[in-house]
């Protein structure tokens, strides 16, 4: 990090003012025609999505691929790919922030807010994937009239139930503790413009801060202890998620390796779509280019390139363990998943997860734009075939052979899957227009950071 | 109870409410009291969708609560005796099936047929039941069976489809019209009721006719053949005592399958392939289709089917006897067209054959054999039989031979020259689809001759179309009738429901226009009544009338004190000749499927959804072709050809996919019959093509093709994805020698430990055993399953992506040479694991531990969440992908009332027939006693015909389940993963030469990579090495 204590973190020497200015007049303004573009394509999609969900519930789960013997599909595939994606907004804004890592703050709060929307797009999946979408809340333990009738607590599914709803919960209260100081700012600035129902809506969420210094000192308290709470979080939620699959005796999904293997991924597939969003961010705010710097994006793709290899060495130790462990089973479920059926979804795993990323060995490369924002969506690209390459290689082929099968899409499964960025994406565009996209409260220390005689 | 909202309610819930509009009528009726059966369908927006889709607006809507409408049971003022709400009444019944008798006990439940099962007094069959003899019932509740009388107004050439709907007044008056011009012909198909054909005699004597049988692949050549050979005409056919053989030879019959009586075949076939009751009774097969049969064999080879008499000669000519020498000297021509291997097998089953004199068994009567030479390599086998002193050893003539099967291919012609003579003014056609099983264009002109054609069936079929009246029949089981299966075994037929539709039988018809008063049911009596009056001092009843009652009891009338009594010898009289003809290019065999036989039951949806035995594929037939012939002519799985016969009159040609079977002999397509019907119905309408078009003078087999490439493909349902083991022990297999050494031979055990204490059973626990040895594969237990289970039918679609719901599913692996692979057949269910994977990944505890060592599925509490499936090692569990409850009426009456009908999204499987362990547990505690061993039979096990499932009390130390745990053939499938079925599976022996264990399988080491094949290789001292069979894969 010396070389960064050299350069500001915020570039185009702002004053606190115009730090206020920037990213209000985005909340205050009003939009582009662009983010009307932008948000009317992605609300298309967002509606596609909710018919062929409806479609899905209302005729049956039979309109998808899944079949026996791979009971799993896309809506399990794209649950682990989206809980992955949000792992990144709890990395950013909790574990940096312990870190005392200041370059944290450009990029926290759009990476949180990706957490609690990717999170959210998550939560629908494993809802639509059960036969009975309409009894899902059967899974939660609450008290009940059907006789002593409760929850199997041994079941990794059930441990899901609670991770997601731990984490969806706690980045929310996160996010939003973040967002009160910045909420005040626009409720006070909207009162000077005499803009009424601003005022009211952001004087409601600013829950009556004034900013003084006893609010301070209890935020920056409360903060730093929700901080403490989300950091295992980013362990146990993916650690919980790959559970579904180590748990069960099926041949390549019963690994030890797996929880380490599924933080290191979803931390991976988390950058990515933070990089993705914010080169976007970048493109269609150019204001943007002050706060998240091109050094901001060099960090990123530094935690990914790492976290690549991670993942790549998982999936060495997965082929190893399984030839040293003798089992012909597991022996068997490993070489077919790069020489079976399905070895075009593993060698897209393979290429778009490691070797890809090794570009960013290449100083040239990481701080170039266009670059880190292709790899970035192939990193994405490849991290949804690593939880296809586990979840339908190892279903289709297990012990005895007559039940071996194969899986293919439908239309619903790729319904089900390009929708979801619909969602994802029109809350996010939402998230951009209302709350201010970086915060506020937390840039203005860190402007003198690489100025002379700053702190 | 239709009504449920009150007008003049006070309270409104909304306005539609109030204005009370008919849409919203239709919408509060609904509301809450949708049975599983009026879900949402997939076309369309039903009720559910709606609620699913807006579920928080209709929230809004519905405030405030309906009460749920009353729904009064009506108990019933006289109750009929013996019928109590809720308790299954049985009935012994029987029906006959193409000349098939089943006898059998009808279960009912509150007056409607739901499962049929076997008599166990009818000696040599017992309680089992085939596929197609399970699927009698839901032929039943056929939707499309015809509900009233129907006229077709037929163009001259009888080819429109005009139907006018008519009554059975209307019909008799104008029948009795035409009948009185005289020339009233009848014909059938087998038929083993004395008392309908006695009637039918005296109806066509009396309208100055004939009366004619004729069967599609009947048994009349064959029987035809004995004549020649023992001078001595024959009415019945020989029954094979394979519970008395040590040697069969079969060359070209599916005796287990499709033959006549296989059903008693498989029976003492299972018998004396039980390896602890001494050494198996040893199958030699040489066939050019792929059958169950050769599937089962221990020694096959695949032979074309114009070598067949060539390779008898072969067997004769190795007898070295001069005067079988002499028999066959003007044949050996054709012995030198034998290839070095097929010489070598043919030399083997002589010296078999030798060895084993009046203990051997030779047939060649199955379709395979039906070719030009037919009669010839009949007489062939007849001397063989008679030369080996089998005759009135191991095969009957005389004390209980079938004579059901009283059909004659000669009747069909003299029928058409009574056609031609202008004879025939009115033609019956009953119990036999000639149309369809001789769909040619000759004949339909011949028979367009005919003024007035009455078809008796239960549909407007091939047949029907082309009759001017179809008058449907009674269902087998709405109507009285007597068979006689066996010589001297006879059996009853009672109605077990009144008739559904506007139905009468053929006899009451053929009564009412004769004249006379009496009825059917009369007839039938009177029939028993003078065999009671004959022979009932057999019977042990003082009166007819105890007789009687006696009789409907128990189903079956047995003059035979045994029915293994032996015979007198017989001795070969005839001689038999024939010239090897070269045989070049392909030629077509077609061979009744074990599914759906001659076609008759091809709307039942449970057949059509069976998989084949061999190829595993549903829905569809096809060419099966040999591995050989797809390569060498470019063919992959499921390619469309066109075929064309030709025959001296007309050609006929069909385009079917073809299917690579291993084990097929080069040159042969197979083709099965009884697909591609047409008005049949809406489940077999557009199923596959009629394979009857390209069989001329019954010859069925060696029929000279010739095929087209079509180019395109067609997809093929096959169920099962794999069919190698990869070298994994799932299937133990061993030779009777080796199992001598060692019973435990071909097993390679495994050391489990576990960190955990094991469930504790204290009262019952339930396993089953499944031995492979018996099993043949010929998957008469899924169909069982399905009726006692209420499993649903999902369709070529659903099962082509792998969602068929069958609880008990048969893999079968082939292993070796593809050329002629070894297969083996095993019937997997659910394991019900003491440590089950299933149980501990349901977030809901839908699948839970029972106390008796059963893993039960609680369906309402499963939300679908299908991680139970993916957890499954065994991959046993099915997932209601659909709402496939959702059954056509009358189907739904074929609904077991004591298994819940599953809605979608809710996952099942095999329960070891829970409700009937409760059901004989209840009874058993009413009288104070635990349930004995064998009292508690599952579906699967009753119908079972070579009794390789057993089920018991694992607790119980003298159950034969426990027994057969202790024998040191059991293994446990997947034993390593430790999950303690309670299923467990015993090791098939084969009666081979050959090594098949090998002798290291306990030095290996666990978890051996290299898994079984390496165990397998040939060894080099073994003599049978140059035989056919390729053992050794690499």
């Amino acid at each position: 990090m010396s070389d960064l204590l050299e350069k500001p973190l915020i570039e185009g020497d702002k004053t606190s003012q115009d730090v206020t200015e920037d990213i209000s007049a985005l909340v205050e303004s009003a939009p582009h025609p662009k983010w009307f573009a932008l948000l009317g394509s992605a609300k298309g999609l967002f509606l596609f999505y909710m018919i062929v969900v409806g479609i899905i519930i209302a005729t049956g789960m039979g309109t998808m691929g899944v079949n026996h013997p791979v009971g799993w599909g896309t809506d399990i595939v794209t649950f682990v790919f989206w809980v992955g994606i949000g792992h990144a907004g709890t990395l950013i804004s909790a574990v940096l922030y312990l870190f005392r890592q200041k370059w944290r703050t450009s990029i926290a709060r759009s990476a949180e807010a990706m957490t609690v929307i990717a999170v959210a797009t998550a939560g629908i999946f494993p809802i639509i994937h059960t036969g009975r979408p309409w009894l899902a809340f059967w899974l939660f333990p609450y008290p009940n009239q059907r006789g002593p009738l409760w929850v199997n607590f041994r079941s990794p599914l059930l441990w899901d139930v609670f991770a997601i709803s731990t984490y969806a919960t706690v980045s929310i209260v996160f996010w939003y503790i973040g967002l009160v100081p910045d909420f005040a700012t626009l409720r006070d600035r909207a009162k000077k413009d005499g803009r009424n129902i601003r005022h009211k809506v952001y004087g409601a969420l600013s829950l009556g801060w004034r900013g003084a210094t006893r609010h301070w000192s209890h935020y920056e308290m409360t903060y730093l202890l929700l901080a403490g709470l989300s950091t295992p979080l980013v362990l146990s939620v993916h650690s919980i998620v790959s559970f579904d699959f180590a748990v069960a005796q099926l041949p390549g999904w019963h690994t030890t390796i797996f929880p380490p293997y599924f933080v290191a991924g979803a931390i991976f597939s988390g950058f990515a779509m933070v990089v993705t969003l914010m080169t976007l961010i970048r493109i269609a705010v150019p204001v943007f280019k002050d706060y998240v710097t091109i050094n901001h994006m060099e960090l990123m793709n530094k935690v990914i390139m790492t976290t690549g290899m991670l993942v790549g060495y998982a999936y060495a130790s997965e082929f190893f363990i399984a030839w040293y462990s003798g089992s012909k089973y597991e022996g068997y479920a490993f070489v077919n998943r790069a020489f079976g059926p399905y070895w075009w979804a593993y060698w897209t795993m393979i290429t778009c997860n490691v070797v890809i990323p090794q570009l960013f060995w290449v100083r040239r490369l990481r701080r170039s734009i266009p670059v880190m924002f292709v790899i970035s969506i192939f990193v994405n690209i490849g991290m949804w075939f690593e939880r296809y390459v586990i979840t339908v290689t190892s279903l289709h082929r297990d012990f005895l052979p007559a039940n071996w099968g194969i899986f293919d899409l439908t239309f619903y499964d790729f319904g089900a899957l390009v929708g979801s960025f619909g969602m994802f994406f029109t809350l996010f565009l939402l998230y951009i227009k209302f709350v201010p996209a970086v915060s506020i409260a937390e840039v203005k220390p860190v402007l003198g950071v690489g100025k002379e005689g700053g702190h | 109870m239709s009504k449920t909202i009150n007008e003049n309610k006070k309270y409104w819930k909304s306005l539609d409410q109030w204005t009370n509009s008919d849409e919203f009528k239709d919408l509060a009726e609904k509301e809450f009291m949708s049975s599983p059966l009026s879900e949402e369908s997939q076309e369309g927006w039903a009720r559910r969708d709606f609620l699913k889709l807006m579920g928080a607006s209709l929230a809004l809507g519905s405030f405030g609560c309906v009460r749920r409408p009353a729904q009064k049971i009506v108990p019933f003022v006289n109750r009929p005796v013996g019928l109590v709400h809720g308790i299954a009444n049985h009935y012994a019944s029987s029906l006959v099936e193409a000349g098939e008798v089943y006898s059998l006990v009808v279960k009912t439940r509150e007056g409607r047929p739901i499962k049929l099962e076997g008599n166990d007094l009818f000696p040599s069959v017992g309680e089992a039941l085939s596929a197609r003899g399970q699927a009698q019932l839901l032929s039943l509740y056929d939707p499309d069976r015809l509900k009233a009388p129907l006229q077709n107004l037929l163009n001259e050439e009888r080819n429109n489809r005009d139907t006018v709907k008519t009554d059975w007044s209307k019909v008799d008056g104008e029948l009795s019209k035409k009948l009185s011009q005289g020339g009233a012909y009848v014909l059938s198909g087998d038929n083993p009721s004395k008392a309908s054909r006695d009637l039918i005699t005296r109806f066509v004597s009396k309208f100055g006719g004939k009366y004619y049988k004729w069967s599609c692949a009947g048994f009349s050549k064959f029987k035809d053949s004995f004549g020649d050979a023992y001078g001595v005409k024959s009415e019945s056919l020989p029954r094979y005592k394979v519970e008395d053989a040590e040697f069969i030879f079969s060359l070209g019959t599916d005796f287990l399958n499709e033959a006549y009586g296989s059903l008693a075949l498989s029976k003492s076939w299972g018998k004396r392939r039980d390896p602890s009751a001494g050494e198996p009774v040893r199958l030699y097969q040489v066939e050019s289709t792929m059958t169950l049969t050769g599937t089962n064999a221990d020694e096959r080879l695949p032979l074309a089917s114009s070598k067949y008499l060539s390779f008898l000669c072969a067997v004769i000519s190795n007898f070295k006897d001069s005067s079988s020498y002499a028999r066959a000297a003007s044949l050996f021509s054709g012995i030198k067209s034998l290839s070095p291997e097929e010489l070598e097998f043919a030399r083997s089953v002589s010296d078999e054959l030798k060895k084993k004199r009046g203990k051997s068994i030779v047939m060649s009567f199955g379709h395979d054999s039906q070719n030009k030479d037919f009669l010839e390599i009949q007489k062939a086998t007849h001397f063989i039989n008679s030369y080996l002193g089998n005759d009135g050893k191991t095969i009957d003539y005389t004390k209980a031979p079938y004579v059901s099967y009283n059909s004659d291919s000669k009747d069909l012609k003299s029928l058409i020259n009574d056609i031609n003579a202008n004879r025939v003014k009115t033609l019956f056609i009953y119990d036999t689809n000639l149309f369809y099983n001789h769909p040619h264009k000759a004949l339909k002109e011949i028979f367009n001759k005919v003024k007035t054609v009455v078809y008796i069936g239960d549909r407007n079929d091939e047949t029907g179309m082309r009759a001017h009246y179809v008058l449907p029949d009674h269902h087998a089981l709405e109507k009285w009738n007597e068979f006689e299966s066996l010589k001297n075994i006879f059996t009853v037929a009672q109605p077990t429901i009144s008739p559904l539709y506007d139905t009468r039988a053929f006899e009451d018809s053929l009564l009412q226009w004769m004249g006379e008063k009496s009825t059917w049911y009369d007839l039938v009596k009177e029939t028993w009544k003078s065999r009671y009056q004959s022979y009932g001092s057999l019977s042990g009843y003082s009166t007819f009338d105890e007789f009687w009652i006696g009789l409907l009891q128990k189903g079956v009338l047995s003059l035979n004190s045994s029915v293994d009594q032996t015979s007198p010898v017989r001795s070969f009289v005839g001689s038999f000749k024939g010239v090897y003809k070269k045989s070049d290019g392909p030629t077509l065999s077609v061979y009744k499927s074990s599914a759906l036989a001659d076609g008759r039951l091809s709307n039942v949806s449970w057949l059509q959804e069976m998989p084949d035995p061999v190829t595993k594929i549903v829905w569809d037939n096809y060419f099966s072709i040999s591995v050989e012939y797809a390569k060498e002519m470019k063919l992959s799985e499921g390619d469309l050809v066109e075929v064309k016969v030709s025959n001296s009159s007309e050609d006929y040609s069909i385009s079917l996919p073809v299917h690579i079977q291993p084990g097929q002999e080069l040159n042969t397509f197979s083709l099965a019959m009884g697909y591609g019907r047409v008005g049949g119905g809406k489940v077999c309408e557009g199923v596959g093509k009629n394979a009857c078009a390209l069989v001329f003078d019954e010859q069925h087999a060696d029929v000279k093709l010739n095929v087209k490439k079509l180019g395109t493909n067609y997809t093929l349902a096959n169920v099962q994805g794999h069919h190698s083991m990869e070298g994994r022990a799932i299937v133990n297999e061993a030779s009777f020698k080796e199992y001598k050494k060692d019973p435990s031979a071909g097993i390679h055990r495994h050391k489990v430990i576990s960190l955990w204490s094991k469930h504790k059973y204290p009262g019952h626990k339930w396993g089953m055993s499944v031995d492979l040895s018996t099993c043949t594969g010929c998957t008469a237990c899924v169909v069982a399953c399905q009726a006692e289970n209420n499993i649903p039918v999902v369709g070529k679609k659903l099962a082509l992506e792998g969602r068929e719901m069958h609880w008990i599913r048969i893999d079968r692996y082939f292993e070796g040479d593809p050329k002629n692979p070894r297969t083996v057949h095993q019937p997997v269910m659910c394991q019900h694991c003491d440590n089950a994977p299933c149980e501990t990944v349901c977030p809901v505890l839908a699948t839970v531990h029972g106390s008796e060592g059963t893993n039960d599925m609680v369906y309402n509490r499963c939300v679908g969440t299908r991680y139970c499936s993916n957890n499954c090692p065994y991959k046993v569990r099915r997932f209601n992908w659909f709402n496939y409850s959702k059954i056509e009426s009358p189907l739904k009456m074929a609904l077991n009332p004591e298994v819940t009908v599953r809605s979608r999204g809710v996952m099942e499987k095999c329960t070891f027939c829970i409700q009937k362990i409760n059901d004989v547990k209840s009874k058993a505690k009413l009288k104070d006693r635990k349930p004995f061993d064998g009292e508690i039979k599952t579906a699967c096990q009753q119908t079972c015909p070579t009794n390789a499932i057993s089920f018991g009390d694992m607790n119980d130390p003298e159950s034969e389940v426990s027994k057969r745990f202790k024998d040191k053939r059991t293994y446990v499938l997947l034993e390593e993963i430790n999950v303690g079925p309670a299923v467990r599976y015993m090791t098939k022996i084969i009666n081979t030469d050959k090594v098949i264990a090998g002798d290291s399988h306990h030095a290996k080491p666990h978890g051996d990579a290299e898994g079984e094949n390496s165990h397998k290789k040939p060894s080099p001292h073994n003599k049978d090495n140059t035989s056919h069979e390729g053992e050794a894969h690499s």
